[in-house]
């Protein structure tokens, strides 16, 4: 079966942009922890999360984002979301999270 | 048994009705991205606009991943009824967990307490059934 997301990565400046794609669900979500992970891993000061194309987000993929965090917090890396669509902001929203990833 | 309801839980025949579509898919988290796009296609049956059916795409991957996560890896067994101005799913499958108590189920509680009008979890009998009901004007935030 096709996977759901698709995740590229880039880097620019002192900031590692991990651009993800699909949907971010069950079967996906540690794939999307592991591109995270690695990338704080890179970073010398920001992570920024680009999910300008993620058309689903569920608690996995959450779960997934907020790990990504917690793993740049405690490298003293900067950790952010960028462009949600309005369906995966909602999800930000209502579990309270969204403030915490900048937005 | 825990009773994890967020409301009162309504009788199982609530649940049922004469357009209830019956799906019975592995366990496995393959599946509930197919379950996904069914429930959204019995969902455009009904009064519900755009943002309602991708509030019950996400609710019912919600009760989905919660059953895979608790279940012993039998068969998982979904209803899913679109009934008026609403819309019920109710799903259970074999399970020895006695709490679910995960971090991610407590995301996904905060998830279906806003995306639903009412859901519930009842664990008992080494069954584990997830329900919500969900109607086209009055649910979510």
């Amino acid at each position: 079966m096709e996977s759901p997301v698709t995740i590229s990565t880039t880097a620019h400046g002192d900031t590692e942009f991990v651009v993800i794609s699909g949907e971010v669900d069950l079967v996906s979500a540690s794939a999307v922890e592991e591109a995270l992970v690695a990338a704080v891993g890179r970073a010398t000061a920001h992570v920024v999360a680009d999910l300008k194309g993620v058309s689903f987000l569920d608690s996995s993929g959450l779960r997934a984002l907020i790990v990504g965090r917690e793993h740049a917090t405690a490298s003293g890396i900067g950790f952010r979301i960028d462009s949600p669509q309005p369906v995966v902001e909602r999800v930000l929203q209502v579990t309270g999270v969204a403030e915490s990833f900048g937005l | 048994m825990i009773d994890a309801t967020a409301g009162p839980a309504p009788a199982p025949a609530e649940l049922i009705g004469p357009d209830t579509i019956r799906i019975t898919f592995p366990n496995d988290p393959k599946w509930v991205r197919t379950v996904r796009l069914a429930a959204a296609g019995i969902a455009a049956t009904g009064p519900f606009d755009v943002e309602t059916i991708d509030d019950l795409r996400i609710a019912v991957d919600e009760l989905c991943s919660a059953l895979i996560d608790a279940g012993t890896g039998v068969d998982i067994r979904l209803d899913l009824t679109c009934a008026g101005d609403a819309f019920f799913a109710s799903g259970t499958t074999a399970t020895e967990e006695l709490e679910l108590d995960s971090e991610r189920f407590t995301l996904s509680r905060q998830i279906l307490s806003v995306v639903a009008d009412e859901f519930g979890l009842d664990v008992g009998d080494h069954q584990i059934r997830c329900w919500f009901r969900r109607t086209g004007d009055a649910g979510g935030q």
